[in-house]
C-alpha cells in the first residue's frame, strides 16, 4: 500500500528529502491550481508552486505528527502567496483573462459564460476567490478550511455563502445587467 | 424557510454534506426562492470552470522541482560575512602572487593546482554570497564575478536562479549585467529567454530584451514575439521587443 502524505511527509521530516518528489507529484498540480487563481498567470503560478515546495523543504521541521499533510501545504502556499503579492508581483491577477465583449440582449454561448465567470472570480476580493477555489476547485471540506484558516467551521460555510452571492452579483454586473447563470448541462 | 436561516444549510447542500431529509428541505426552499437558485448555479458553473484543461501544469515543473532539491540538499557551506571578506582577501593576494611569472625552478604542477584551488575557493565564496539575506551581499556577490574569467556551471546556474528568482529588482539587473559577459555559453542564453519568459517588472524585461539582441540569439526570436503581442506587458517592453525581432532578423539574413 503506498504511503499516506503525513508518513511521507513524516520522512521528509527525518531527512528522506527525496520523499518531496512523491508529495510534489501528488499535489503539485492542485497547487498549480490555487496558484492560478490567486495570480492569474501562468509563469507566476509556476513559480509559486516552485516557491512553495522550497518552503516545504526548508520548514520541513515545522510540520506536526497527527496534522493533516494537505493542510499544513496549503497554509505554506497561502503564507508564499501572501508574501509575494505584498512585494507587488500579482498586482495584475486575472489580466491574463480575455475580457468577453457582451452585447445587451445577445445571447451569451456557454464558453463565454465561464470565461465571464472566470473574469468574476478574478474580481472578488482575495479572500472570497481562495475560499470559492477551496472549497470548490480543490474540494476542501469546510472543517479542514475552519482549520487552515483559523476560524469556526460557521464562520466558514456564512464565507462561503457571501462569496458565492458575491460573484453571482459581479458576473450580472459584467454583462451589464443583462445575464443570469444557466445551469450546467 | 427564510434564507437567513438557510446559509449554513446552503452551504453543505452545495457540498453534498447534508442527510436525505435535510437535502430535501432545502430543494423546498430553492423550488420558491430564485435568490438562493442563483446561488447554486454559480456553485455549479465553477465547477464546470475548474474542469477546463488549462489548469494544468506544464511538465517542466518536474525539472525545475528535481533541480531545487539538488541544490537545497547539497552539503551545506555556511559563510559568515568575516569569512566571507577573509575568503576573498586569500583569494585576491593569492590569486595575485601567482599572476605574476613565476620562478623557473618552481614546479608549474603545483602552480595550476593552487590556481585551481584558488579560483574554486573564489567561486564557492560567489556562490554563498548570492544566497545570503541581505541584497547588498548578493550584489558583492554578483560584482565578484567579475574577477573571474570564465565562471564554471554553477556559479553560472547560481547566477540565473538569483536573475529568475531574486526579489530585489536591483539585484535581478545585475545579474543580467554579469551574465552578459558569458552569453557566449548557451547555458546563460537560454537562461536569458526563459527568464524573460517569467519576469514581471519591465525594466528587467528591457534589459534582458537588449542582452538578448546584443548576444545575437535568434532562437529568442519566438519568446520575443510572444512578449511582442501580449496586451498584458507593458508598452515599452512590447515596442522594445518588436525592435529586437527586427534587429536579430536583420542579423540573421
Amino acid at each position: 500500500m503506498a504511503a499516506s502524505d503525513e508518513e511521507l511527509m513524516a520522512e521528509v521530516r527525518a531527512g528522506e528529502v527525496r520523499q518531496l518528489g512523491a508529495l510534489f507529484d501528488r499535489h503539485h498540480a492542485a497547487l498549480f491550481r490555487y496558484s492560478m487563481r490567486m495570480t492569474g498567470r501562468r509563469e507566476r503560478s509556476e513559480d509559486l508552486v516552485q516557491e512553495i515546495f522550497f518552503r516545504m523543504l526548508r520548514y520541513r521541521e515545522t510540520y506536526r505528527d497527527g496534522h493533516l499533510f494537505v493542510t499544513w501545504m496549503f497554509r505554506i502556499a497561502r503564507n508564499a502567496y501572501i508574501d509575494q503579492a505584498r512585494k507587488g508581483r500579482f498586482e495584475i491577477v486575472g489580466k491574463e483573462v480575455a475580457e468577453p465583449s457582451i452585447m445587451p440582449g445577445n445571447e451569451i454561448e456557454d464558453e463565454q459564460e465561464l470565461a465571464l465567470l472566470r473574469q468574476a472570480l478574478a474580481k472578488l476580493p482575495d479572500a472570497q476567490r481562495e475560499l470559492l477555489v477551496l472549497a470548490r476547485f480543490e474540494q476542501m471540506p469546510y472543517d479542514q478550511i475552519a482549520d487552515l484558516l483559523d476560524i469556526e467551521v460557521g464562520t466558514v460555510k456564512t464565507r462561503v455563502h457571501r462569496a458565492i452571492k458575491n460573484l453571482r452579483d459581479v458576473f450580472f454586473d459584467l454583462t451589464g445587467g443583462t445575464h443570469a447563470l444557466r445551469t450546467s448541462s | 424557510m427564510p434564507c437567513e436561516h438557510l446559509r449554513d444549510s446552503l452551504a453543505d447542500y452545495l457540498a453534498g454534506a447534508l442527510r436525505a431529509g435535510e437535502a430535501k428541505a432545502v430543494e423546498a426552499h430553492l423550488a420558491v426562492c430564485e435568490d438562493c437558485r442563483s446561488a447554486v448555479r454559480v456553485w455549479q458553473r465553477l465547477g464546470d470552470l475548474s474542469n477546463l484543461a488549462e489548469e494544468t501544469p506544464r511538465r517542466a515543473m518536474r525539472s525545475r522541482f528535481d533541480e531545487m532539491l539538488r541544490r537545497e540538499t547539497r552539503p551545506p557551506m555556511r559563510w559568515q560575512p568575516w569569512a566571507m571578506a577573509a575568503g576573498l582577501l586569500i583569494a585576491g593576494f593569492l590569486g595575485g602572487r601567482f599572476a605574476v611569472p613565476t620562478p623557473a625552478t618552481e614546479r608549474g604542477g603545483e602552480v595550476a593546482a593552487l590556481r585551481s584551488e584558488v579560483r574554486n575557493l573564489r567561486e564557492a565564496v560567489i556562490v554563498s554570497m548570492l544566497r545570503q539575506d541581505s541584497a547588498t551581499e548578493r550584489l558583492k556577490g554578483i560584482q565578484t564575478t567579475a574577477t573571474l574569467d570564465r565562471p564554471d556551471s554553477e556559479v553560472v546556474a547560481a547566477l540565473i536562479d538569483t536573475l529568475r528568482r531574486d526579489r530585489n529588482v536591483n539585484v535581478r539587473l545585475a545579474a543580467v549585467d554579469a551574465l552578459k559577459r558569458f552569453a557566449s555559453e548557451p547555458a546563460v542564453r537560454r537562461g536569458f529567454t526563459e527568464s524573460l519568459a517569467a519576469a514581471d517588472s519591465p525594466l528587467v524585461q528591457i534589459a534582458l530584451i537588449d542582452a538578448l539582441v546584443e548576444s545575437r540569439d535568434g532562437q529568442a526570436a519566438e519568446t520575443l514575439r510572444r512578449l511582442e503581442s501580449d496586451d498584458s506587458v507593458d508598452n515599452l517592453v512590447r515596442q522594445r521587443a518588436q525592435l529586437a525581432v527586427e534587429r536579430l532578423k536583420a542579423r540573421h539574413e
